[in-house]
């Protein structure tokens, strides 16, 4: 594996709307999917991402530069705070997006197999979801009504939980 | 990294193809996008996130998909009970020995805090053998004596945290004798806001001395153990790597004492800063009470 030319190199992204996109070979490496295929060296041409589109795949890119230039943590046993505390406050801001493109993006996160990324928007989801009645949690993340509970199960449930609060 | 075997390749290939059925999928659903398409492993992580208590209320009520992972045993392993956001609708002592049973004894971390209902900590002790990680924070006298009653169960512990919360030479005892695996003790306590010679206490010293020669990270903010108990903890607990005093300012840290201190890998003196002490150092008296102590000048 060439490690000094390795820096400059690029690699070709295709989304679902056939917009293309080239980025650093570094910026790609984020992605542990990607990282297999260039050491398999199977991605010499432009790799076609069928199931993510190019609203989503700009963002992903957005977040792999931003994390891709800052310092990991194995690099350097001590480093800066303040580029953690950037990084933080840089993820902060990258979530605050609806949650249809936050769905988005965590599909194609855990298809590309981003760790962190995954993180910050299971992350994100939960702080949305937590306090919700069931009824609100369902309007959030708009679940498909045909996955609803039945009577029984609804009345199972109801049950255990009246257990549970006896 | 050069094992491009044809093989390798076509896995990778798969991996990424192109599936003309997902991508129509994907554009037929855009707007009515189905959470439940999410593997299984990421709504995992996602209800983990949000906690027993909400899994247990609403989660659980969502769907099928989720009532289905709610209901799997392993999702329970982790509890945090905070009885101060405790209301009378919901009794939280309820709601956690259902996530208890839930676990089916899986459980092996569990956070008490402000917790006055003693009976759970025994309950979870009769139903969770693998526990591994116990930590207990203002909690009162009561859950003390359930506290020395349970560790007989937990014969797996390996980290225990006491935060405002007692930490007596008998439970040190009881850990010796039934807890080989302890490794990790922190004990945190209010330090004394006046100094008296009387109120020194070598008892929790000498017994984490005499009891738990196996421990590598030990923390007793806050204790009026003497140079006599910390003599015993340097010639018991050989294995140490991390001992923070901080806080403990009935100790006299100078000579062949202070030396064995500093051979330890990470050490804290009684005058370090008291800062990021979970609990118990907050408030702003105490804080100014140990700044004025400074050049009072007592060890």
């Amino acid at each position: 594996m060439s490690t000094s030319s390795s820096s400059s190199k690029k690699i070709v992204l295709k989304s679902a709307d056939n917009e293309t996109f080239e980025i650093d070979e570094i910026v790609a490496l984020e992605s542990q999917a990607i990282k297999n295929m260039i050491e398999d060296e199977c991605a010499d041409n432009v790799i076609p991402l069928g199931n993510i589109d190019s609203k989503t795949l700009s963002k992903i890119i957005e977040y792999c530069k931003k994390h891709a230039e800052s310092p990991k943590k194995d690099d350097n046993a001590d480093i800066d705070e303040k580029a953690v505390e950037d990084l933080k406050s840089f993820d902060a801001e990258f979530a605050k997006v609806d949650m249809p493109l936050i769905q988005d993006i965590l599909m194609a996160a855990n298809f590309l197999n981003i760790d962190n990324l995954i993180g910050l928007m299971c992350r994100t989801i939960a702080d949305r979801i937590k306090g919700k009645t069931p009824e609100e949690i369902r309007k959030i993340l708009n679940i498909n009504k045909n996955d609803l509970l039945s009577p029984e199960q609804e009345a199972k449930a109801r049950e255990e939980n009246s257990w549970a609060f006896d | 990294m050069m094992s491009s075997t044809s093989k390798s390749n076509q896995e990778i290939a798969k991996k990424i193809k192109l599936n003309p059925n997902t991508k129509h999928q994907w554009k037929v659903e855009q707007q009515t996008r189905n959470w439940l398409e999410l593997p299984s492993n990421i709504m995992t992580d996602i209800l983990f996130r949000i906690g027993a208590k909400d899994m247990l209320q609403n989660a659980q009520k969502v769907c099928t998909t989720w009532r289905k992972i709610c209901k799997d045993p392993s999702i329970c392993r982790v509890l945090h009970v905070d009885g101060s956001t405790q209301s009378y609708q919901e009794p939280l002592s309820m709601t956690f020995k259902h996530a208890v049973d839930k676990s089916q004894g899986q459980l092996i971390d569990l956070t008490m805090v402000n917790f006055d209902d003693d009976r759970l900590l025994t309950y979870v002790a009769d139903r969770s053998s693998q526990l591994r990680r116990l930590e207990v924070a203002c909690c009162d006298g009561q859950l003390y004596i359930s506290m020395l009653k349970c560790f007989k169960k937990f014969s797996l512990l390996g980290e225990l945290s006491l935060h405002s919360t007692v930490l007596s030479g008998r439970i040190v005892e009881k850990l010796g004798r039934y807890c080989p695996l302890l490794k990790i003790l922190k004990g945190n306590e209010r330090p004394d806001t006046y100094w008296h010679e009387d109120w020194v206490e070598d008892e929790t010293a000498v017994a984490i001395g005499d009891e738990l020669p196996g421990l590598t990270h030990l923390e007793l903010i806050g204790n009026n153990m003497s140079n006599y108990g910390l003599k015993a903890i340097l010639d018991g607990c050989s294995h140490l790597e991390l001992l923070d005093l901080r806080g403990c300012f009935y100790i006299e840290l100078k000579g062949a004492i202070r030396k064995r201190c500093k051979k330890i890998k990470c050490f804290k003196m009684p005058r370090d800063s008291l800062e990021g002490c979970p609990y118990i150092f907050e408030d702003s008296a105490t804080e100014r009470w140990l700044q004025k102590s400074i050049f009072r000048g007592f060890y």
